[in-house]
């Protein structure tokens, strides 16, 4: 199972792979958006939460559609099927290598992007820690859109119109949870908590559900 | 019906219900026009393959 | 409609279980679309018969197709729940049919919902659109619909588009309850729940009954538009069998 998680980090990180252009397209959007509405420094650290959140989720969408494309074109999706290994532990795995390659750097850079926006401390650390436990979400639910479009022409189109809804309510609660850390009468805990169980959720679901397309996928 | 015009927000009522009237009866032509359309398409398919079968049998 | 106690037929013989439903829609359609349109009849009259809301005055009336609307938003997924777990669990041949010709119908009452919520809205508070949890999360039901269904036609084989479908049908799933509870979760531009709550409806009943009945109207509309859908999806696949047969029939006529 190491082997497993091992051997996709190194692909995700050693072809410029997902991680390097993740990184690269998160500081694209989150330089964007000051072009786009303006140097108002109060306006960008009040949006400040939500640009850093939909950057992580266009982000983490990206390399979505790469989740098993490698693995089908060159058939050790057959291999992984008969592999004594459950194949829903095996996509648990390979999300959480999405997630690490994508939410956790996301994460990690995310006080670097919140300066840049002007955001005070705690919305950074409330930031910080929605996208932490958020992320995974995202690449929980983008397993399943992957697995189901995974052999289609244009599957990369239909992943996003199919996880993008799916991921909205992350992002609500994402950026409530960041907002109600500097709006008084909020509260934090709620919405916070709420991310985290969807992950939790979604990281049972997901897997179980992308498994399932997969071997659908294969007859 | 009393006074259901002379209201400032009659635009607002009428192009609430009108639309659920339009999306509505659009909605509904559409799966009846579909049917026809299927009907004729399975019609004429049916009176093909009898056909063909008539012909390998006779 | 019974269910098959065989194996899940495959090809041509799947066709015997519809033809049933064929013959069964055929009976009840006239009766269900008359109902319909009668019971649609009396709502409409008990609508404008209402008097003007204390708060709302006459735009109050818009209530009776709003939220009939988005009832019936949330039920074509439910239906399409239904459908999937069909497709999954119990493997009736009838139940993709019933997801697939549910989603264009739910994608229009939820479009429905959010246009006559819109138009309610202006009036109500001032804004066509607020990026509430409730209206956020409805409008994210229209999305989910729009790709449920491009998924549908993006993947060819029935048996195969079936299962797909219905797997991201159940993970979508998670957004019906979220949209039922956001509005007690979140204090938000959208009132709370006032009919379906603990402690009975908060409506008054010169405004529940008219709702009811135009609730029930809506019911009655979307189960037969579902009904002629679910016939036309019968059909097409029926078309598409003999397309097939004719196609390999005529490839086999050719090598005589």
């Amino acid at each position: 199972m190491w082997a497993l998680l091992i051997r996709d980090l190194i692909l995700a990180f050693r072809s410029g792979g997902g991680a390097v252009t993740a990184l690269l397209f998160y500081l694209a959007v989150v330089v964007a958006m000051p072009f786009a509405v303006g140097p108002d420094t109060n306006l960008l650290a009040t949006i400040g939460g939500a640009t850093l959140w939909i950057g992580a989720l266009l982000a983490g969408l990206l390399g979505l559609d790469r989740l098993f494309q490698a693995d089908n074109e060159d058939g050790s999706l057959d291999q992984m099927m008969i592999a004594p290994i459950p194949l829903p532990a095996q996509v648990f795995l390979k999300c959480v290598t999405h997630w690490l390659t994508t939410g956790l750097p996301l994460t990690l850079i995310a006080p670097v992007f919140g300066l840049m926006l002007g955001m005070d401390s705690i919305s950074i650390g409330a930031s910080m820690a929605t996208l932490f436990v958020g992320t995974p979400a995202i690449s929980f639910i983008g397993a399943v859109g992957a697995a189901v479009t995974v052999s289609l022409p244009r599957g990369g189109l239909l992943l996003s119109v199919l996880v993008l809804p799916l991921c909205i309510p992350v992002l609500i609660f994402g950026v409530g949870a960041v907002r109600a850390s500097v709006t008084e009468p909020d509260p934090f805990l709620p919405p916070f908590l709420l991310v985290t169980a969807i992950s939790l959720f979604f990281s049972i679901l997901g897997p179980f559900a992308a498994a399932q397309a997969l071997r659908y996928g294969s007859d | 019906m009393t006074a259901l015009f002379g209201t400032k927000y009659f635009g607002f009522i009428l192009s609430a219900y009108g639309i659920t009237a339009a999306v509505l009866i659009v909605l509904t032509v559409w799966i009846f026009t579909t049917h026809t359309r299927r009907k004729q398409q399975l019609a004429k398919l049916e009176e093909a393959g009898l056909k063909r079968a008539s012909r390998s049998n006779g | 409609m019974t269910t098959d106690a065989v194996k899940q037929p495959r090809g041509l013989m799947a066709l015997a279980n519809p033809t049933r439903f064929l013959a069964f829609v055929q009976i009840v359609l006239p009766y269900l679309s008359l109902t319909a349109l009668a019971l649609l009849a009396v709502g409409l009259w008990m609508a404008f018969s209402v008097p003007d809301d204390y708060q709302q005055g006459r735009t109050v009336r818009i209530m009776f197709v709003h939220v009939p609307s988005v009832w019936m938003a949330m039920s074509a997924y439910m239906v399409m729940v239904s459908g999937a777990l069909g497709v999954l669990v119990w493997r009736h041949p009838l139940a993709d049919v019933a997801a697939r010709a549910a989603a264009p119908i739910g994608a229009a009452f939820t479009f429905l919902g959010l246009a006559t919520g819109s138009i309610w809205g202006r009036p109500m508070w001032g804004t066509w659109w607020e990026w509430d949890a409730r209206l956020t999360s409805f409008l994210v039901l229209l999305i989910i619909y729009l790709g449920l269904i491009a998924l549908w036609h993006a993947i060819e084989e029935p048996a195969k588009s079936a299962r797909m479908a219905a797997v991201v049908v159940m993970v979508g799933a998670l957004n019906i309850p979220i949209i039922r509870f956001s509005v007690e979760w979140f204090t938000t531009l959208h009132q709370g729940p006032s009919v379906v709550r603990s402690g009975g409806p908060a409506l008054a009943p010169e405004f529940l009954y008219p709702l009811l009945v135009m609730g029930l109207a809506f019911l009655l509309v979307f189960l037969t538009l579902h009904l002629m859908a679910m016939r036309n999806e019968i059909l097409r696949r029926q078309i598409r069998t003999l397309q097939r047969k004719a196609a390999r029939d005529h490839r086999t006529g050719n090598s005589k």
